[in-house]
Order: structure tokens, then sequence, then C-alpha cells
């Protein structure tokens, strides 16, 4: 495919990407049409472009020896880290701003004949000790205290059976104050 | 670095002279490519700041986001159009131009994807990746399971890296956008022979508005449209001969790939490919002796294969394009007949911040420059004896003028702005084959063809996306019901990993774009599965119309988003085909809160602003 220009490594690796996107289209429909798209298969169609690409761009690699320019490289690199430092930071920035959002997530649903009760910390928030008490028709049916979590940390009651079939609240303290609750009505 | 001299050389004065000129041509050409990197990374650091501080309320974001994108266009702009450097140099500073601005996008949220089709295409992956089947269900946009070679090249990476979904596909659209601009550049010097156009109709097409976000998003169409431009470069030539046999196998491999990843893309392809046929083929009647290339094979390979996918895997297509370009259609014949505009140029709905004013009139300004430069341009295209390929991508750009007036209709305006991604690259070769003589002529012209693409991009930019969500959201200012918030991911992983995938759930949109990709849960929509979601919420008690809506759709759980009730009036909240009507007074507190007073519901869960509640009997509305 070379043209009246040449074949440039820079210019050989624009085609080389574009196959090798082309060929992880084509070989994943037809590996996930056989139901074979797994590590080893992909790991040996991407192998395959990988050589394929290599051998492509290699083509050019006299050029590109000679055509080197420090200046670029260091234009390149400076380009490189500056990515990734922007892309690093950014990141940091979204991760604090979403976990400052984020709430105190508590549940309550039933699985079988028992009562599934859990809570999670938010990850912006810090330590916190909470109290989790289930209340079935008014009166306090289970209690756990001083549960301790971590920002972004679960827990998880043991399954609960409840007798009766009056409404369930669960309700999630904090200092003595309420910070979430669920009003589960029980079968 | 200095080219090694040979002995010859260094013992001829005269021919020291040639390798000193050498080494400080090289130097410059170096200085020149690496100041622009530089200012790309400079430019990407400012884009970052800009978002991080519009993510913390604070102030300035705005100026540093176009201070970042002047750090990035200027620089690599004033390489490609003014300098004098090589092909490769000009080749590696477009790839680093387009990269960067990529990169805007990446920064922009740089821990998820957050624009609405990416959700759904993390839907196709997650399908994928936990079926191992093709064509899994997709709640959020149905079709889109049905062109699956974004999935399966997400896949693949996954796969083969071990890294998620969302790292993957970061990676694959910064391949597909190094193609898509590397493509470009080369299909441009190989039809006009000149680097220097080639970098212009980079720049040029670097300003259609669907390029700093649209086309940089996880979707398909942002994978196929590379794909699609590789495809032609790889047959298309300077004097129209035919090109090589691996070429053209080449070509029709990218074309196969283009037409298993997106519709539209493929739609377009096949048509260039046909069009492109004909047209050779009167010309060599015309004139016998021409050896114009007639990419016959691709041509009917690729419309083929695009009229047996949509026949056969994805029929669903049809009726998932057709009522866009219906309706698109319908407002162009009112506006036509009627001269009845539906839609106020740069009118904002809501509460949504209105844009500077100097924005709209760089976008005016850049639209009357092209609609002044393609009839110049196009008329000296027709007299120069360029192949059929260049003068069809130039004549392409008419389509972008015939569909400027439906950016006054209310619903013909997202077929306009959709098609700028590829009716550009028309534009691109019509301002590349202009200013290529502008800038082999004096300085001020040269300097007026760099103010020229500057204006371009400045309006290119202003309409590219909403003013009000150009920059990151700052969660703690957002309405819950206006963005996927961290409690919305929080409640989908936990909906995944407790009660499992593929529960029916009623919510409202952007809940339900977190519930449906990363919960993977069938979220009801109307246009999907035809469910009358506002039916289920709009009522202020659970009556039997609610149940009945419940019974039918055959919902399993409700998730209420609260914020719901702080949005204005005229805007739809539950699903987008609402029907006019619902949104025209505030909602009130008890359409929300009537779950929990219902035994037909039961509250299981609760998180900040979102409550989820399983329904336990549905009975009464049968």
């Amino acid at each position: 495919m070379t043209s009246r220009h040449g074949n440039s490594a820079l210019r050989a690796i624009v085609p080389a990407i574009g196959l090798s996107l082309v060929f992880l289209v084509l070989a994943g429909l037809g590996l996930a049409a056989l139901h074979a798209l797994n590590a080893i298969t992909t790991a040996l169609a991407v192998g395959i472009a990988a050589l394929a690409a290599t051998w492509y761009v290699a083509r050019g690699i006299a050029e590109w020896k000679t055509r080197l320019r420090p200046l670029a490289i260091a234009g390149v690199l400076v380009f490189a880290v500056a990515s990734v430092l922007a892309v690093h930071y950014s990141a940091a920035s979204a991760t604090t701003d979403a976990d400052g959002a984020s709430s105190l997530a508590v549940w309550a649903y039933p699985a079988g004949d028992r009562l599934q009760v859990g809570i999670q910390q938010p990850p912006g928030r810090g330590e916190a000790s909470l109290r989790v008490v289930v209340n079935q028709d008014g009166i306090t049916a289970r209690a756990w205290n001083d549960i301790r979590l971590a920002p972004g940390q679960t827990w998880e009651a043991p399954a609960l059976t409840l007798t009766g079939s009056g409404p369930v609240q669960v309700v999630v303290l904090n200092a003595g104050a309420v910070v979430a609750s669920v009003s589960a009505a029980q079968d | 670095m200095m080219t090694p001299a040979t002995v010859s050389e260094t013992a001829h004065p005269h021919l020291m002279g040639r390798a000193s000129r050498g080494w400080r041509a090289a130097r410059a050409t170096g200085l020149g490519v690496g100041s622009a990197f530089m200012a790309d990374g400079a430019g990407v650091v400012l884009l970052a700041v800009a978002d991080a501080r519009s993510r913390a309320g604070a102030s300035g974001g705005y100026l540093l986001f176009w201070a970042g994108l002047a750090l990035i266009l200027v620089p690599s702009a004033a390489v490609l159009l003014l300098s004098q450097r090589g092909r490769p140099a000009r080749l590696a500073v477009a790839l680093g131009f387009g990269l960067a601005l990529y990169l805007a996008k990446v920064v922009y949220e740089p821990t998820a994807f957050t624009f609405h089709d990416e959700f759904a295409h993390y839907r196709n992956a997650s399908n994928l990746l936990a079926s191992g089947q093709l064509f899994g269900y997709n709640p959020l946009i149905r079709t889109t399971a049905y062109y699956p070679g974004l999935a399966v090249a997400t896949d693949a990476i996954v796969h083969l890296t071990g890294l998620s979904v969302y790292t993957c596909g970061l990676i694959l659209i910064a391949c597909a956008r190094l193609t898509l601009v590397g493509a470009l550049f080369l299909l441009v010097d190989e039809l006009l022979g000149s680097p220097r156009a080639a970098g212009v109709a980079v720049v040029v097409y670097a300003a259609n508005p669907n390029f700093l976000y649209w086309d940089a998003q996880y979707a398909y169409e942002s994978l196929a449209l590379p794909l699609a431009i590789l495809a032609v470069f790889f047959i298309a030539r300077r004097m129209g001969q035919r090109p090589s046999r691996p070429a053209i196998l080449c070509c029709l491999a990218a074309a196969l790939a283009v037409v298993a990843t997106h519709h539209l893309t493929a739609w377009a392809l096949a048509g260039l490919l046909l069009a492109w046929s004909a047209a050779g083929w009167i010309r060599r009647r015309r004139s016998p002796d021409a050896a114009e290339y007639i990419p016959l094979l691709p041509a009917v390979v690729t419309a083929c294969a695009v009229i047996a996918w949509v026949a056969i895997v994805a029929p669903i297509t049809v009726g998932y394009v057709s009522p866009v370009l219906t309706r698109a259609a319908e407002q162009g014949a009112q506006l036509a007949i009627e001269h009845h505009t539906s839609r106020t140029l740069f009118a904002n709905s809501g509460q949504a911040a209105t844009a500077p004013r100097w924005e709209d009139m760089a976008a005016v300004a850049a639209t009357l420059l092209i609609i002044a430069v393609l009839p110049i341009a196009l008329l000296r295209i027709r007299r120069t004896g360029l192949p059929v390929i260049a003068k069809l991508l130039a004549v392409s750009s008419l389509v972008w003028v015939a569909l400027l007036p439906l950016r006054f209709t209310a619903d013909g305006q997202e077929t306009a702005n959709r098609s700028s991604e590829f009716v550009y690259l028309g534009i691109a070769l019509c301002f590349a084959f202009l200013l290529e003589t502008f800038l082999a002529s004096s300085r001020w012209r040269r300097m007026l063809a760099l103010g020229m693409v500057i204006l371009l991009f400045a309006g290119g930019i202003s309409v590219s996306w909403n003013y009000s969500q150009r920059l990151a959201p700052d969660y703690h200012l957002v309405n819950g019901s206006a963005t996927v918030t961290p409690d919305d991911l929080a409640l989908a992983r936990w909906m995944l990993a407790d009660l499992g995938p593929g529960h029916r759930v009623a919510t409202d949109a952007e809940t339900g774009l977190a519930l449906g990709s990363v919960g993977r849960q069938d979220v009801l929509s109307s246009a999907e599965d035809g469910a009358r979601v506002w039916q289920i919420f709009y009522p202020r008690t659970v009556n039997s119309g609610v149940l009945a809506e419940i019974h039918r759709s055959q919902a399993q759980y409700v998730v209420v988003q609260l914020d719901v009730l702080d949005l204005p009036t005229g805007v739809a909240r539950f699903d987008d085909s609402e029907p006019t009507g619902y949104d025209e007074a505030p909602l009130p507190a008890a359409s929300l809160s009537k779950f929990g007073n219902s035994t037909a519901f039961r509250e299981i869960y609760a998180a900040g602003s979102l409550r989820v509640y399983q329904v336990v009997d549905s009975a009464g509305g049968q």
C-alpha cells in the first residue's frame, strides 16, 4: 500500500492502527458468534494483529531512524507526561467531587423468609459509628450498636427471621440522630 | 537530529553549506513539532484544571477552557498551515492535535462514562462479557445491540488486559481518534498532493461541532467513522489510478467492520462508494482515455453487506432511524412551504445558563464563512483534474448547506447537527483546496488563512455542546434528575450485586441510564418496550391506572428520584415520549411519595434522594 509518498514509519502507523481496529472488530465478531470470545482466543487474534502491524510499521523503520528529532521527541514526551498528569489530576478531582456528593445507603429486602439488612458508608465521608435498629409494629426487633464503617465500607447484618406480618422499619442512627431509614412492609 | 554528512559533503564548502542548512531545517522541524506537542500538553492540563474548577463550583473554568483549546489549536494550526515542515512532521502534529482534543473529553469525566449514549454502549459490552452472546437486550437503545462492533472490540481488549470496560473503551476510542485524524490527513494528502492542504483539512474538520465531545464519546459512530475514512483512503489515488489488490482487500475489511459497527456510517460509506462508482463510470464514458478507477467491488460488497445486515440482523434500525428523518423532513417541508420556524437559534430550554454573546457571533460568522467559501472552492475544484472521489467529497459539502435551514426546526435540528461529522469531510476538503493557494502566497494571506480556521474552530466549539454542560458538572449543585449521580451508580452496583441483573425497573430517564448500564437492569422505556412510565409516576395516589401500567409493563421495581420534583415545567420528567401536558404543571410531592404509603409496594433501599420500591402486588391493575 505504498504510494508515491513512500512509506515512512509515521505514515504506516495510521493504517496499522486502523487495521488493528478493523481486525479487532471482525475477529471479535467471529469469535463472539462462535461463543469463543475469551482471553486465549483474543490473545491469539490480537497477537496476530500486533505482529502484522509491527511488520507493516517496521517497513519504514529505516526512514524513522534518520528522521528522529530530539526536540520533537522531547515535545512528545512532554505531551505524554502532561496528559497523564492532567488525566490523573482530573480523576482525583472527579473522585473527590463524586465521593463528597454520595449518601449513606440503607437497604432491607426479603430473601425467602428472611430479611437482608445492610448499610454502606459513602466514600466521601469519614469513619462513622452507626447504630442500626430493626423495628416491627413499632417494637424494636433487633439492634446493632457501634457499627464502625470506614469510607466506602459496607456492613450487612446476619439474615433476620422476623415473626408476624406487621410493617418493618430499618433505622440508621449516628450519635442518636436518624441518618437514613427504610420502611419495608412485611409480607 | 542532524543527518550524518558524508566525507565528500564535508570536503566541499558548497556542500557544507547545504549540510548546515539541512541541519538548521532539521532543528527547526524538531522545534516546530516539539513546540506543538508541548502546547498540546499544556492545553490538556488547562482543560483538566477548567473541569476541576467547574466540578468544585469555582470560577474561571470557562476562561481556562478556551485558553486550553487555544493552546492546542493555535501552535498546531501554525505548524500545519504556516510552516515549511515536511510530511511526517505535519502528520505528527496533526495526530497530536487530534489526540489532545480527544483528551478534552477524557478529562471532562475521567472515571466513568457520563454521556447518554455511552451508557447504552456500556450495556452492550457488559452483556457480551457476562453472557458471551451477541445482540443481548439493551433497554437504553435497543438498536445499538445489533451493531456489536464496538462491544466485541472492547470485550476483546477487556479479555486481553483485564482492565475495566471503561478503561478499554477509552483506549479504543483514542485509537479510533488517531485513525480518524491520520486517515483524513493521508486521504487529503493523497488526493490534493499537498501535506499542507492535508493539515488544513484536519484543523477544519476538527471545527465540526461534533468533533470535541460527540465523536469522542464511547459510542459506535466514534469507532465506525474513522474506519470508513480509512476504507476510502485505502483505495483513493491522486490521479484516479487503480489501487493495489491488498489495498482493495483492506478497504473491504474496513467497510465490513463499519457495517457491523454503525448503521448511518455504513449507509454513508455505501452511498459514497456507489456514487464514486457511478461518477467514475460516467467520466470514463465521456473520456475513454481517462484511467479513472471505479470502486465497483468495494461499492457492491459494502452495499450488499449493509442491506443484508439491516434485513437479517438489524431490521429494528429502520424503526429507529426513520422517525427522526421523517420528523426532520416534515418540519423542513413546513419551513419551506409555510416559513414556519419551530426553534429559536441559541435559545436555551429550562433554567440553563446561556452562552456569552461572542460565542453566538462566532458561530454565525463561521457559518457565513463556510457559505462564502464553498461556492468558490467548488467552482475551482470543478475545473481541476482531481479524481472523482475528491470532487464527490467536495460536492457532499452542499448537504451541509441544504440541511442548514433545519436548524430553525425543533426536530430537524438533530438531523442537521448529527450530519456535521460526515459533511465536514467535504467542507474540510474544500477549505484545504482553497487555502492551499492562499498559504503559498503573501504573509498576510497566510495569516488570513490562519484566522479563518481559528474562526471556524471557535464557531464549531460554540455550538458543539450545550454551554451549561460543556464543563464537568458540580454534583453538589446539579439536580439528581438532570444527570447520573454517584448515588445512582452506587444503587446500580448494589442492585446488580444483591438483586441480580435483568429486573424490570420503572424510573426516570437519568437514573435509568445508571440502572440500565452499570446495573444491567431492564429499565422501562416507551421507545424501547412501549412502557408508559409516566402513567406510573404522575398520579397522586396508587390508583388502578398506576397498578394497571405496572402490571402491563411487568415492572418489578420502582425507583424514585426525589430530585425530579425540582425539575422546571416544560421538561419531560420520566420519559422523552411522555405526552405533552404532563409537564406543564409542577409535579406534586404526593406523586412520588405515594409508593411508600401503599401496600402494593415495599421500600427496600434508600440513599439521599433515591428510594427503591419492590412491587409486591399489582393485582389491582389486572
